[in-house]
């Protein structure tokens, strides 16, 4: 019943597109919207047998994905659903032109259905092809409402992916030459066999390098703050939330735990780790765009995420997929209150608008929130991935990495706290007198993910303490 | 179950009620405020229902029992709710009260949170909540200046909690757990105690890390005395003591370490808050300052330190809330917080201005403030401990906090008013501000509560600090010489107070002075001696500043010089009891070598500065213009020779044993002779009846100090004979000078003259003491400065010598006192003065006979009263009374005497005029130089002093503000250069961000195929 998540959103977009005129649009959202949530429940409720009872046999010949349901997996989906609903959300409440939205439902769908792949397949080209489906959705969906700017980012985006996608090609192709097949069973059983030897080491670096520009992770980041920037609203609440992170950041995971092994690669992510998150954050301090400096915190964050899972201890790994987790939770909450601030006060320039936390109180008060969650402090839920990720870190030994991380969550709150003294602390510009608070459907996945985020932060100690472990 | 749910209600309520308030604030700001009040009442009730159970150390969930968590919890939620109280009002008129509400409520349940903590992860949490509530409360104005400032302290505050956390993360590796309970014992490495120290000393604002707390000033009051002074800045010292006090062992490098630093952190913002002019900054300032004694008795590895620390939390905490209450009234008031532009508001805001210095003399540590015990016992700490640099820098921050304190008080509530109006706060913020300020008070009474109690929380006995007291002869004739001669001042005031202002006053200080007097001289415990010692500098403030408009220059002159002396006592003190073993003063006994030594000169200092002897003196002379001539009489003139060289008595004779061939004993020796010479100097060419007296009662104590510190028989008994006489006869002779005011309205010796005719009985009186104190037989004063020159002449010549010229140079000046104002033409405009009405005349008479009496049959005071006090085998083989066996040194007495007259029938002759009778003396060559520079003040040890404190705050002030900008500026200059760098990397140019990826790639291929 794996491929259910692959062909329900095939099946909703196909139907969709055939429906009539009148209804078109409007049903085209509900359906997109269910789609997600009956993602998020299956996720939620995942009967263990219900994946493998409904095989269809005669697929799994034609199509011989062999998808697979791991932990890892589901924390994926989950995270795809939500995500996908708050971009939903926001584009139904910001835009009105029909095919605009038509086409978002769409193209959401096609990476909708890229990301489930990416979480389930079991096999190294597989992957890419998943990587590549979501990948080509979003530049469409990028550039949807072909504005120039849009172009140049999406250009940036598009440039290295096309480096990312030769290197990631290559390294398979090397791949089916020391090894019997692609799948991950087969590269993980020979990998140590011909450690040594020349060809799985190439074939492990290029895949790396491919990984890590998807990831945006320094140096390979160049083409995110632009993409971020220029992506449509709605868009950049996908992009930076999920899309990036799933087919970066969270590929790389799989590649790491269910490929390679950590032994191999970890000073490699432990150092492009801690240089994300430093350069990210510094780079954060120094922007004036909210969006910008949101995509620069992305980096950061990425970074984050990288690092545990250089610590090479399934501590570790847990650590990096909470961390996950929690990022895709409060930067798609971020970006929602971006869009929010765009579509109120007409711009993201931090230096235009100014004092508005009288006029936006729920926006302001997420923000603060989500900012909070990202700079690790208690009780939110971000506070204990970054706990977590601090002490696999120090745990695994690398206690100088820890320290990296420890503190460049100082820098993370300058640059939040610089955020909020600009937009919401500032005397109001007098030409942001009428701004109002946004609407309550672009206010809901603000409010659903920054309630979210406290959830997680006082039910995690609560559990704990009450014997839970 | 009961204490459990206690513990849970405590933190949960106010955490959880906090975010109710702003709902409740849309309905109903009444409701919302008195709910704010109750959430916070209630960790109160429930930390104080608690106490029975304190010592159980039961657990639930991750909150602990102990006597430290139910302590601290009782302090902070204390100190709280009088604050919210306050808050009532004076957040009233601003925007944003909801906010307020939520995090000031919020903040306290926090607080509960983390004292009640018993895993590290839970502290933390609690932690940075606590510093999530102080941002927003420090930012609550919004502009971008207090942002900024709020923006400062939670990422100062966050730098260090992310450094602690690093440790806790260490600790669980080290230990497997993160339970407090679960790592008693566990000796920490050198590492993770310095990372916990980060998060410490940035919470609690310790060097380097302190400036966010003056900058954080730009908060409400009430935000600023919560967080800054009473509450948030407690937290570090709280998990200091919890975590290595309470839980780990540490190296013992960071007994040394920590309290170092804790003392250039007590110096440094002890000297910037010299040298500030916001109220705020300053009182800020001096948190930091005072932050640091809690270290210091914390850190020292002594329980008596220990304690004290602890209990400086509370008595710190009670004041300092206080004082920033306070300027909030005033900064509310007046719209300000510069102090320059502030003035006399006294006037205006009596109340305020009373509560004021009450809480800032508990900061100072003054009795009978709670502030004295947890200062004397981090000293006593200190001490103990045996480093002694450290303790003497905190010897000398305490300086520095009564400076700065006082110049705040002076420049905002004394003086003239600088521009500034300003009324009383409501009564509902005056009442707090009183509250608090009483309640500093209050805490003297059970002072043992505490004490005890924390002695016990670390497995102590009990610390007795009981109200011990001797009733052996020398304490009771001491005793009984200053209730005696302060009932004849008070029948004497009756009269020369009559219609003057503020005489209630001045009853309740004489008073209070002989209450705390009486004390000292019969307290048997060292700590209760120094309560009633110390607890005179108050009402010496207080006499002196009812003086009059500008008396209170004097006044703060005053209480600085003896407030200092005192806290050399203070250490003294401190230190002679770990010596001894001992804090019962009559069971000390010490030689006077290597660190008795050092204790011996201590308490000298503050034995010497009391009776006034030089270089301790230079106040007496101003308080004689500036303070009521009773207070003259009384003070300088009697009791504080009598209380001065009671003690040296004591310390030299009893508790140390001063031997003849010690240094010290010609150090006092050399003091002594100074003080005879240099004071009757002065005195000689005054112009003034009162300050010409007061030169006299400086230079008297020379006498006696000499006496004394000889150490011989003869000088023992002659000081202390000298000791009554003085207080006798000099009181009679400023009485008699208070007569001359009250009939003539002045005591300038130029508009006096011939007034012997109209007042025959005050002139009788004169003429008696002034012989008397000249030396002349057969009255008192002869008596015991033939014994006193017997003993020195014992000792050396010279020091005979500075005696005997000090004799002359005494009869010289009196001669022409007395023809001055008594004998020549009377002065036109004082032709009705007539004499004084019986309850004046009837002290001078009295005390004018004791000097014919004690004189004549001396054999009554030596015999009876002094040799008593004298063990017998330094009696042994001599007798003192009846008349002096070296019949040399009598007809050398003589010569001088008749000397005396003789220069004063040719400097009479010469000038014409009886006042100008020493003006040959006074204006020969050379002399007439030092007199000029003297009457500048140039030689004024107090004037040097306060110089040499300026230079040093400047230099405390520049390290402060250069330490700031390594935080403010160069902190913030270092990230911008990263960023600038990042920025520029990101020019927008794709075949740049294409070729790092590639470059990104090779390398990984190059590191995969190595």
């Amino acid at each position: 019943m794996t491929y259910l998540l692959l062909l329900l959103p095939l099946a909703a977009l196909v139907i969709m597109n055939l429906l009539p005129g009148r209804f078109r649009v409007r049903s085209a959202l509900l359906i997109t919207g269910a789609v997600c949530i009956i993602q998020i429940g299956l996720v939620l409720v995942h009967p263990t047998g219900f994946w493998d009872r409904l095989i269809i046999a005669q697929l799994e010949p034609v199509l011989g994905f062999n998808l697979q349901i791991t932990w890892l997996a589901l924390v994926m989906m989950a995270v795809a659903g939500l995500v996908s609903l708050a971009a939903l959300l926001v584009a139904a409440a910001l835009w009105q032109r029909e095919f605009e939205l038509l086409n978002f439902s769409s193209l959401l769908l096609i990476a909708l259905i890229g990301m489930n792949g990416i979480a389930m397949v079991n096999g190294l080209f597989q992957l890419y092809i998943f990587i590549e489906v979501t990948a080509l959705a979003t530049f469409i969906l990028i550039c949807l409402r072909r504005d120039r700017f849009a172009f140049e980012g999406v250009w940036k985006y598009l440039l290295l992916s096309v480096v990312a996608s030769v290197l990631m090609l290559t390294a398979v192709g090397l791949s089916l030459i020391f090894s019997p097949s692609s799948t991950f069973l087969a590269l993980r059983a020979t990998i140590p066999l011909a450690a040594g030897s020349f060809l799985p080491r190439a074939a492990i670096a290029l895949f790396l390098s491919g990984l890590l520009i998807k990831s945006g992770v320094v140096p390979f980041h160049g083409w995110l703050p632009d993409a971020y920037q220029a992506a449509p609203a709605p868009v950049s609440v996908l992009l930076a939330g999920v899309i990036t992170k799933a087919t970066g950041v969270f590929a790389l995971i799989r590649f790491v735990a269910e490929v390679t092994g950590p032994a191999p690669v970890y000073q490699v992510l432990l150092l492009t780790g801690a240089l994300s998150v430093v350069v990210g954050a510094l780079g954060a301090l120094g922007q004036t765009d909210v969006k910008r400096l949101l995509a620069y915190s992305s980096i950061s964050q990425v970074g984050y995420i990288i690092m545990a899972l250089g610590a090479g201890t399934t501590f570790g790994l847990i650590a990096a997929m909470f961390h996950f987790f929690n990022h895709a939770i409060f930067k798609s909450q971020l970006f929602a209150n971006a869009a929010a601030l765009e579509a109120r006060a007409g711009s993201t320039d931090l230096n235009k608008i100014s004092g508005l936390g009288g006029r936006m109180p729920v926006t302001s008060v997420t923000l603060l929130i989500g900012s909070l969650s990202t700079a690790g402090l208690p009780p939110l839920a971000g506070f204990w991935s970054k706990l977590a990720v601090i002490m696999a870190l120090w745990l695994a030994g690398q206690s100088l990495y820890a320290f990296i991380a420890a503190l460049a969550s100082v820098l993370t709150l300058a640059y939040f706290l610089f955020l909020q003294r600009k937009l919401f602390f500032n005397k109001l510009s007098p030409e942001l007198s009428g701004v109002k608070e946004a609407g309550p459907l672009l206010l809901a996945p603000a409010v659903g993910l920054a309630a979210l985020t406290v959830i997680i932060g006082l039910a995690l100690p609560v559990y704990w303490l009450l014997g839970g472990r | 179950m009961k204490n459990q749910a206690l513990v849970l209600s405590a933190v949960l309520f106010p955490v959880i009620g906090a975010f109710l308030l702003p709902l409740v604030g849309i309905w109903s700001k009444q409701w919302r405020n008195w709910l704010a009040f109750g959430l916070i009442a209630l960790p109160l009730l429930a930390s104080a229902a608690l106490l029975p159970a304190a010592f159980s150390g039961a657990r639930v969930l991750c909150f602990i029992i102990d006597p430290l968590s139910v302590f601290m919890a009782l302090v902070s939620a204390l100190i709280g709710l009088i604050i919210v109280l306050y808050s009532h009002d004076y957040i009233d008129h601003y925007d944003n009260q909801n906010e307020y509400y939520l995090m000031v409520v919020l903040f306290l349940g926090s607080m509960m949170g983390l004292v009640y903590a018993n895993n590290l992860i839970a502290l933390y949490v609690f932690w940075e909540l606590t510093a999530i509530a102080s941002w927003r409360l420090i930012g609550f104005y919004r502009s971008p200046k207090e942002v900024l400032k709020a923006d400062k302290a939670f990422l100062v505050t966050a730098f260090g909690a992310l450094l602690m956390l690093l440790a806790f993360v260490g600790i669980y590796q080290a230990t497997g757990t993160l339970e407090l309970t679960g790592m008693v014992g566990l000796t920490l490495p050198v590492s993770l105690v310095a990372l916990i120290m980060a998060g410490i000393l940035t919470k609690s604002a310790t060097l380097p890390f302190h400036t966010w707390l003056p900058d954080a000033g730009v908060a409400p009051s009430p935000v600023t005395a919560l967080l800054h002074a009473a509450v948030l800045v407690k937290i570090g010292v709280y998990v200091f003591a919890r975590l290595f006090l309470a839980t780990f062992a540490v190296d013992a490098v960071w007994h040394t370490i920590i309290p170092a630093l804790a003392a250039a952190s007590a110096l440094v913002a002890a000297g910037a808050a010299l040298v500030e002019t916001d109220i705020k900054r300053i009182i800020a300032y001096s948190t930091v300052s005072q932050i640091a004694f809690i270290f210091l008795g914390l850190a020292i590895n002594n329980i008596v330190g220990v304690v004290g620390g602890l209990l400086y939390i509370l008595m710190h905490g009670l004041a300092k809330a206080g004082l920033f209450l306070s300027a909030g009234i005033i900064e509310q008031n007046t719209k300000t917080k510069d102090i320059t532009l502030m003035g006399g508001l006294i006037k205006t805001m009596p109340i305020t201005a009373i509560a004021f210095l009450a809480c800032a003399f508990s900061v100072m540590g003054i009795p009978p403030f709670g502030g004295f015990f947890s200062k004397y016992l981090v000293i006593a700490g200190a001490m103990r401990s045996g480093n002694l640099w450290i303790a003497g820098a905190f010897v000398l921050g305490a300086c520095l906090t009564i400076l700065y304190l006082l110049r705040l008080f002076v420049l905002v509530f004394l003086g003239e008013p600088r521009g500034v109006v300003a009324r009383e706060g409501t009564p509902l913020m005056v009442g707090c501000v009183a509250l608090l300020a009483f309640l500093s008070l209050a805490a003297t009474v059970v002072i043992n509560q505490p004490i005890n109690y924390l002695m016990k929380a670390f497995g102590h006995a009990d610390l007795g600090i009981g109200l011990l007291f001797r009733f052996d002869h020398f304490g009771l004739f001491t005793a009984g010489a200053i209730i005696v001669i302060a009932a004849l001042v008070t029948l004497y005031s009756l009269v020369f107070m009559q219609g003057k202002e503020s005489i209630g006053q001045f009853y309740l200080y004489l008073w209070l002075t002989v209450i705390m007097a009486v004390g000292a001289a019969l307290a048997n415990n060292l700590i209760l001696f120094l309560f009633c010692w110390e607890g005179l500098l108050l009402t010496l403030f207080g006499l002196i500043y009812i003086g009059g408009q500008h008396s209170f220059r004097t006044a703060v002159k005053a209480f600085t010089i003896v407030g200092v002396t005192d806290l050399c006592l203070m250490a003294g003190l401190a230190l002679t009891g770990f010596l001894a073993g001992t804090f019962v003063m009559g069971d000390i006994s010490l030689p006077v070598t290597g660190w008795p030594a050092l204790a011996y000169g201590l308490l000298l200092i503050g034995a010497l500065a009391k009776a006034g002897a030089m270089p301790f003196h230079s106040w007496i002379p101003d308080a004689a213009k500036d303070a009521p001539l009773p207070f003259m009489a009384f003070v300088p003139g009697a009791l504080e020779k009598l209380l001065g060289i009671y003690f040296l008595t004591r310390i030299s004779l009893e508790m140390f044993r001063l031997t003849p061939d010690s240094s010290l004993s010609y150090l006092l020796m050399i003091i002594g002779g100074a003080t005879i010479i240099l004071a009757v100097g002065m005195a000689l060419i005054q112009k003034d009846f009162k300050k010409l007296l007061s030169y006299h009662a400086i230079s008297q104590v020379g006498y006696m100090v000499l006496g004394i510190g000889t150490a011989v028989p003869a000088g023992i008994v002659g000081g202390l004979f000298h000791m009554i006489n003085n207080a006798v006869y000099k009181s009679a002779l400023f009485l008699t000078g208070g007569a001359v005011e009250k009939e003539t309205g002045t005591t300038d010796l130029n508009k006096l003259g011939g007034l012997g005719r109209q007042m025959p009985i005050t002139f009788a009186c004169f003429i008696i003491a002034a012989l008397s104190i000249s030396g002349v037989p057969p009255l008192n004063g002869f008596f015991s400065k033939e014994l006193v020159y017997d003993g020195a002449l014992e000792r050396g010549w010279i020091f005979y010598l500075l005696a005997v010229g000090g004799s002359f140079l005494t009869a010289a000046s009196f001669l022409k006192l007395g023809h001055a104002a008594f004998l020549g033409k009377p002065a036109a405009e004082h032709q009705n003065a007539k004499e004084v009405a019986w309850p004046m005349l009837l002290p001078m008479v009295g005390l004018a006979a004791v000097c014919v009496v004690f004189g004549i049959y001396n054999v009554l005071p030596v015999k009876y009263l002094i040799q008593p006090i004298l063990s017998a085998q330094l009696l042994a083989g001599h007798h003192f009374y009846g008349l002096p066996s070296n019949w040399l040194l009598i007809a050398v007495s003589a010569v001088v005497l008749l000397g005396a007259l003789l220069n004063h029938w040719y400097g009479v002759k010469k000038s014409g005029q009886g006042l100008g009778a020493v003006d040959h003396i006074h204006y020969a060559p050379g002399l007439h130089q030092a007199y000029d520079l003297a009457e500048r003040k140039i030689f004024d040890p107090y004037e040097l002093g306060l110089k040499l404190v300026n230079a040093l705050a400047w230099l405390l002030n520049k390290i402060d503000r250069l330490i700031d900008s390594l935080i403010d500026h160069w902190t913030v200059k270092v990230t911008e250069w990263g960023t600038t760098a990042v920025r520029w990397a990101h020019g927008g140019n794709i075949s740049a961000y294409v070729s790092w990826s590639l470059v990104g790639s090779l390398v990984l291929l190059w590191w995969g195929l190595r």
